[in-house]
């Protein structure tokens, strides 16, 4: 159990850091793309060659939901109905936590990795672009968040259940950071 | 065997309920009930294996193929709304605000509601907004002398007031949910809106005028509190922010800029906010992004979780179901709307209003849309932004009303300890009936709804220009 909860805190830290950076570059992206595009409205011509602003938007958006899932799990910030949870014991919770892991959220990514794989290599094969974007074959990488999210969640999934685990195997893991500020 | 191919749409629902129940995330229990009753109705032959593949488009599609940008601004709202708050306007302006009008009757809780109208639009969510109003103004009001009934139920109804006022995130989902556009349930908001705030104040003055209320005898003016810093602190702390929330409200209301580019630039105003207030840093710009990412995760695989559980319902033929179902009770059209409202308010007590707008309101909502109450209300084209505002003021109510309110569990959680849930019930009762008041107002009055959104949107002629002959 010991070398597997070691392994869940380097997966941990790795998901955390990968998922963080991509945000901090992502939202900023997508801040950006929306004022610059507002800018060129106001102030036409200062912008002119840039034209890849607005079909820009929606897939930072999604690359963004896509690719921190399984980050905000880690900080246990996806939204529970806890009107009960907080009374059941500690193994209890693990219990059920475990079961959600391994029965729904591992088969949930597999089925968005497997079809989203075959959905990124698709658009890969036939160099496709995005509606407004006749010279960017670039759709593949906004498809590819798709089975990178999945795999991103799956291995947060991992973690939570070796900790779950480890819980019901009578060894209760201390929370190595505290649970996300902002969310109920 | 034939009953239960037939009632596995409605087996998925007990099957949820039970899952939701059990503490595990919204997100998992819905795609676990998807997917579970996918491989039940694969095994019964009522499905095709192969359809296993359409999930991944399904979320491609609700997310990423979103053309009029709705979901996208969600993050640059709530982008803006973690800006505000880490900035640290709450607590100068609450001082501000209490200090300035220290000679009205009420006046602390008088800010702490304001407070709440202006920072709660972009929070999010009510356990959010609640939970920061409860910590940043509890204190203050029990400190002052107001009782712990009175005082929850001045930071409850605050913290829930504002999830309601445009350009409340609520909203955006509420009008993808009911297919109406966003600026025109923004317009109906508007005076529904603004009634519970003047009824909340109301009854805040209310209380003040009463004899030996605290705060009747009027603090001596502080000999370091000279008035153009209290003006400095308002202005930048008050005004500022309201500015924003102006600028993204009525960019949208323009149709000048679409509902991501308003948030975008309220965003940036945001960050400039606090570059003014000396608290923009690197930590700073690090707690934001990690608070907007964390909440637009959480968001946004509800979503995704509602998409694959409501994949699976419609194919295994749910919808008609439930509205065969529910057209065979033959409730006529007022008998639709309120029983829709009871579901509503029922459900408002356990979960928050995300999971509603996205496993709920699919079911209800169709049904609803198809009775018609043009006679009641002059125009066919007003039912959507009329029934939008309705079922947002009775979200709304469902989170303070006793005993289940979800409001009311976050101020207990955030008070000081001594605070009772007899307190926090006691205290929210006149808040629950300025609530019931304006629903009662609106359901009785419809153009307090539907004159704003016709006369400065033109409702008839942009939405439906067929109907331009009235």
């Amino acid at each position: 159990m010991r070398p597997l909860l070691a392994l869940a805190d380097v997966v941990e830290r790795a998901v955390s850091r990968v998922s963080l950076a991509l945000a901090a570059c992502l939202l900023p992206l997508l801040l950006a793309a929306t004022v610059l595009d507002v800018l060129r409205r106001l102030l036409p011509g200062a912008l002119g060659r840039i034209y890849a602003l607005k079909p820009a938007q929606a897939p930072l958006f999604f690359a963004l939901v896509m690719l921190t899932l399984g980050y905000v799990y880690l900080r246990d910030g996806h939204v529970r109905i806890d009107a009960l949870r907080h009374r059941f014991p500690p193994r209890v919770t693990s219990a059920i936590e475990l079961v959600g892991v391994l029965g729904f959220l591992l088969p949930l990514c597999s089925v968005l990795l497997w079809f989203g794989t075959a959905f990124a290599l698709d658009a890969w094969r036939l160099g496709e672009t995005g509606d407004d974007l006749p010279d960017l074959p670039v759709m593949w990488l906004i498809k590819a968040t798709i089975p990178a999210g999945a795999l991103l969640l799956a291995l947060a999934g991992a973690v939570v259940a070796v900790r779950a685990a480890a819980t019901l195997a009578g060894r209760p893991v201390q929370r190595a950071r505290p649970p996300a500020g902002s969310g109920p | 065997m034939i009953a239960l191919v037939h009632a596995l749409p409605l087996l998925m629902f007990a099957a949820l309920a039970l899952l939701l129940f059990s503490g595990l995330p919204v997100a998992i229990a819905l795609a676990g009930v998807g997917l579970g009753f996918f491989a039940l109705g694969a095994g019964l032959g009522l499905v095709h294996p192969a359809d296993l593949s359409l999930i991944h488009l399904r979320i491609w599609g609700n997310l990423a193929a979103d053309e009029d940008l709705i979901y996208p601004a969600v993050p640059a709202l709530l982008f803006m709304g973690a800006a505000l708050e880490q900035s640290g306007i709450a607590h100068e302006l609450l001082a501000a605000l209490s200090r300035a009008s220290r000679r009205v009757p009420g006046h602390l809780p008088i800010a702490v509601t304001l407070l709440g109208v202006l920072l709660a639009p972009t929070a999010g969510l009510v356990g959010a907004s609640v939970t920061t109003l409860a910590l940043i103004a509890l204190p203050s009001l029990l400190d002052q002398g107001y009782g712990r009934p009175y005082a929850t139920g001045v930071v409850a109804a605050a913290g829930t007031l504002g999830i309601v006022f445009p350009p409340a995130i609520l909203l955006f989902f509420m009008a993808q949910a009911l297919g109406v556009q966003v600026p025109v349930l923004f317009m109906g908001m508007v005076v529904p809106a603004l009634l519970l705030l003047a009824l909340q104040l109301a009854c805040h003055v209310a209380v003040g005028l009463r004899p030996g209320a605290p705060g009747r005898t009027v603090p001596p003016a502080d000999e370091a509190e000279s008035w153009p810093r209290l003006l400095l602190a308002l202005g930048r702390s008050g005004v500022l922010p309201l500015l924003l929330l102006g600028v993204v409200f009525g960019s949208i209301i323009a149709g000048l800029a679409t509902p991501l580019e308003s948030g975008a630039l309220g965003a940036v105003g945001a960050l400039g906010v606090a570059a003014l207030h000396g608290t923009f840093s690197r930590r700073f710009l690090r707690e934001v992004l990690v608070r907007t990412t964390v909440v637009t995760g959480m968001v946004f695989f509800v979503v995704i979780g509602a998409t694959v559980f409501s994949f699976v319902f419609v194919l295994l033929g749910g919808p008609g179901l439930v509205t065969g179902g529910l057209e065979g009770l033959r409730l006529g059209p007022w008998g639709v709307l309120l029983a829709t409202m009871g579901i509503v308010l029922v459900l408002g007590f356990f979960i928050d209003w995300i999971e509603i707008l996205l496993i709920f309101f699919p079911i209800l909502v169709p049904l609803l849309m198809r009775q018609d109450f043009g006679a009641w209300l002059g125009a066919p084209w007003r039912i959507p932004a009329w029934i939008g505002v309705l079922l947002t003021l009775n979200l709304q109510s469902s989170f303070i009303t006793p005993p289940f309110g979800f409001s009311l569990f976050f101020v207990k959680g955030a008070a000081p300890e001594g605070v009772s849930m007899g307190d926090v019930y006691r205290g929210i009762v006149p808040f629950v009936l300025v609530q019931l008041v304006v629903i009662a107002l609106v359901l009785a009055f419809p153009l307090l709804a539907t004159w704003l959104p016709d006369h400065v949107l033109r409702t008839p002629q942009v939405l439906l220009p067929n109907f331009t002959g009235d």
